[in-house]
């Protein structure tokens, strides 16, 4: 088949701000026939919302997307996809039930062409001829009549990939497909990428991972907070400089951490592990240190701090608390023992929703408040309430309001009030200031940096570098489950640890 | 530390008309004044005290069945474990047990057949659903198995009180409801174990994460059901004077119907001792009613379905509701 080299798609100035912030400023790009653009950039620098807005599910404020050289904006993921621009998602959307064939043709099924088709008979003979088809052309040795539930991960993928194929897709945008694929998988659909580069499609390729690009891709386009920052020919650049186009020159540190005294190990953890999520794992926090965990999405480190707090099980390896061994199967032992966490998700894992301020704030101290070890005394614990709600400066109508009313600030120092309503010894919050807005975000950083002035020990998950960078006095990186660097305050930069979070073991050790 | 600012204080008057229980209030007046149009006898004591009784019984199971749903959970075993007390507690009068200790051993087998639902919940994983549909299957086989099917009488004129006594014209049934709607309307509103039943139906997650043990409170409302189940089950035995294999059936839908009329939210969340007694009353008024107008029985489990069908409707249309505001 002979590869098109013409430009394919064109993307010129795009632009899309949500609620007056700037998510993507006049960025552009070039994809021809025939090759393999890998986009990168870290976690929220607008790879999503370019490819959103490609796929017809974001509308562009500006700029200017031509197909072929004509323009084009499509408003639906099905109109992207009927101008020839598939996507395939980190995850799958397929019926386990049924064969590759029919998930291919899942609610496109040609219908036969006699009488019975007008009647809605469909062709299963077409539909697994031309499934056979395209697999095999994608390297996929296996039949098209499988049951998709019996297929692997990569063969799943595959027919995920054929979905797009067999609807003659010009364009397949593959968001961080390696994201959950064994290493073998990942050759093979490597692989497969190189076929469809050679049936002359136009690949736009999303992956963390910085040595796959360099393994597979024509073409590199670092974004950086929603900006062209950089890119070229993959054969001219290297991988350190593709790191530091990514991290870009130091962002100001915006986060005055107030001095705090150091004191003793309080928290000590010696070769903790799960299953093969997380491995062998040790590291020490002590009073009144901020320490920091720094990666990619997908480093595990919301697993290692729940695997700290007792929330799953099969944890192995040793937890010491003031130089105590203790045993923590369980939320309730972590409590105990004098751990509170500030989950990931505040909505679904943090907060009653439904309930008032004041029952979210007193949950973990309960049964402190209770008169004779039985009566809530409702008197105390609307006056805890009314304490946090000026001390955090939460903004809300009375304690007894719905927590759900709250803005996401406002509803994370509920969360913050509910643990220190318990004097903990040990703090983790995991992604403290996601969906905060900057003001409270300004103010949890505050408060965070005074638990730890009064000798509170904070862990701090979180993928704001800047937020790391800012207020930890140690960050510890990790990447696919284990601890793959350490670095003091002082010490950390946003390209070392990015070197550290990206999982390459030729990365770790040109840097070792 | 000054006390806290109030502000937008609800009146008392918005309150009342914001009630979930209000409708069922309204229901309630307005059957009793059809009731006593269509037959005059309905206000005579003689009913009043039948009527007490039937709301003493149903109450109290229903009030445990309320505790199971506000956690998001469901029992099915109501009817059966009626059956299986009524019966091993004629069973055991009969082998001339104290009635005390026949209390007792009925009470004990209730809190094992709680902790056993609660175990396959929490541990196993099963839907409250399935455990609990299988062990009223189970409950049912045992109860024929014991009895071959046949009645067993109770000659114990001291137990048959507890069906037939009262107290000032009050059926003891009645004042049992009372008494065990104070206890465990007083562990949902103060204690910390009911607060965690509302916030496990709410959001089971957090309250785990929260450092509460989710599985003991699970446990704790699966037994209390049973054992309010299984008091029931002495009721209606003291009642009728003998053990009957065939009593109950049915009897789930009745609990769960009192339950959710009362304003308890089917997927949990929420739910009030008060509003609960007042679904039982309003559940045991239509089945007076239909005695009363002189429906035919049979029409009884027709309208028990229509009844809970409409109420769990209207559960759902008052959460849709309070989302969109």
């Amino acid at each position: 088949m002979a590869v098109d080299r013409g430009t394919l798609l064109s993307v010129e100035g795009l632009s899309k701000a949500f609620h007056g912030v700037a998510a993507l400023s006049d960025v552009s790009l070039q994809l021809c026939g025939g090759e393999i653009l890998a986009l990168v950039g870290e976690n929220g620098a607008g790879k999503s919302t370019l490819i959103k807005i490609l796929t017809g599910v974001y509308a562009k404020d500006a700029g200017r997307i031509l197909l072929d050289g004509a323009e084009v904006a499509p408003q639906s993921p099905k109109e992207a996809f009927t101008l020839g621009i598939g996507v395939i998602h980190q995850e799958f959307h397929l019926v386990p039930e049924m064969s590759a064939a029919e998930n291919i043709f899942l609610g496109r099924q040609p219908h036969k062409d006699s009488v019975l088709g007008h009647l809605g008979a469909i062709d299963k003979a077409r539909v697994l001829a031309k499934s056979q088809q395209v697999l095999d052309d994608l390297g996929g040795n296996f039949s098209a009549a499988t049951p998709v539930k019996n297929l692997g991960v990569g063969q799943q993928q595959l027919v995920e990939i054929a979905k797009a194929l067999a609807f003659d897709a010009r364009i397949v945008i593959m968001d961080e497909p390696t994201a959950t694929l064994s290493s073998t998988d990942v050759t093979r659909l490597l692989d497969t990428m190189r076929r469809m580069k050679a049936r002359g499609i136009g690949v736009v390729f999303i992956t963390h991972r910085l040595e796959e690009i360099f393994r597979v891709a024509d073409c590199i386009l670092v974004l950086r907070d929603g900006h062209n920052a950089g890119g070229g020919n993959a054969a001219d650049l290297t991988m350190e400089q593709t790191i530091a186009m990514m991290v870009g020159r130091h962002l100001d540190k915006l986060y005055p951490k107030e001095p705090a005294a150091i004191g003793d190990v309080v928290l000590a953890v010696e070769h903790l592990s799960r299953g093969r999520l997380l491995r062998d794992l040790t590291f020490q926090l002590r009073r009144g240190e901020i320490l920091g965990f720094a990666g990619l999405v997908g480093a595990r480190r919301t697993e290692l701090m729940r695997a700290l707090f007792g929330a799953d099980g099969d944890v192995t390896g040793r937890i010491l608390i003031d130089g105590k061994e203790v045993t923590i199967t369980g939320p309730e032992d972590a409590v105990r023992h004098g751990l509170g966490l500030v989950p990931e998700d505040r909505k679904l894992q943090g907060l009653v929703l439904n309930m008032s301020i004041e029952t979210n704030v007193s949950l973990a101290c309960l049964p402190r408040l209770a008169r004779w070890a039985t009566f809530v005394d409702r008197r105390r614990e609307r006056a805890l309430t009314s304490d946090f709600l000026d001390h955090l400066h939460i903004k809300a109508r009375r304690p007894d309001q719905q927590v759900r009313f709250l803005s996401g600030g406002n509803q994370q120092k509920v969360v913050l009030a509910k643990w220190l309503a318990l004097k903990p010894k040990i703090l983790i919050l995991d992604e403290p200031t996601r969906g905060v807005d900057v003001g409270a975000k300004a103010e949890i950083h505050a408060l965070i940096s005074r638990f730890a002035t009064q000798g509170m020990g904070v862990i701090m998950v979180s993928s704001d570098l800047a937020e790391i960078l800012g207020m930890c006095d140690r960050v510890l990186v990790m990447s696919n489950g284990a601890i793959t660097g350490e670095f003091t305050h002082d010490e950390a930069t946003q390209e070392k640890i990015m070197a550290r979070a990206i999982s390459s073991t030729t990365l770790m050790r040109s840097a070792a | 530390m000054s006390a806290p600012a109030l502000v937008g204080e609800p009146t008392v008057l918005s309150r009342v008309l914001a009630a979930r229980e209000l409708p069922t209030v309204l229901a309630i007046v307005l059957l009793a004044v059809v009731i006593a149009v269509g037959n005059p006898s309905f206000l005579s004591i003689y009913n009043m005290q039948l009527l007490g009784k039937e709301v003493g019984v149903l109450g109290m199971m229903a009030i445990g069945e309320m505790a199971v749903i506000i956690t998001g959970g469901i029992d099915l075993s109501a009817g059966a474990v009626v059956a299986l007390t009524s019966v091993l507690a004629a069973m055991g009068l009969r082998a001339g047990l104290p009635i005390g200790l026949v209390v007792l051993a009925v009470v004990a087998v209730c809190v094992a057949i709680g902790a056993v639902h609660s175990f396959f919940i929490n541990s196993v994983g099963l839907a409250p659903f399935i455990i609990t549909l299988g062990s009223m299957s189970i409950w049912r086989g045992v109860v024929l198995v014991l009895t071959k099917g046949y009645p067993v009488k109770i000659a114990n004129a001291d137990f048959l009180m507890i069906g037939q006594g009262s107290l000032l014209g009050v059926p003891l049934q009645f004042i049992l409801l009372i008494v065990v709607a104070g206890i465990v309307a007083a562990i949902l509103i103060a204690t910390p174990l009911g607060r965690y039943i509302y916030t496990v139906g709410n959001n089971a997650v957090a309250t785990r994460l929260s450092g509460v043990r989710v599985s003991r409170v699970i446990a704790f409302t699966y037994i209390q059901a049973a054992v309010l189940f299984g008091l029931g089950g002495l009721v209606y035995a003291a009642r009728l004077g003998q053990g009957m294999p065939g009593i109950g059936n049915g009897l789930e839908l009745s609990v769960i119907a009192a339950a959710v009329i009362g304003g308890t939210s089917i997927t949990g969340g929420s739910g009030t001792v008060w509003g609960t007694v007042i679904g039982a009353v309003l559940i045991s008024l239509i089945m007076n009613a239909l005695n009363m107008l002189r429906v035919s029985y049979f029409w009884q489990d027709f309208v028990m379905g229509l009844v809970i069908v409409l109420a769990v409707m209207f559960d759902l249309l008052n959460r849709k509701r309070r989302v969109s505001q």
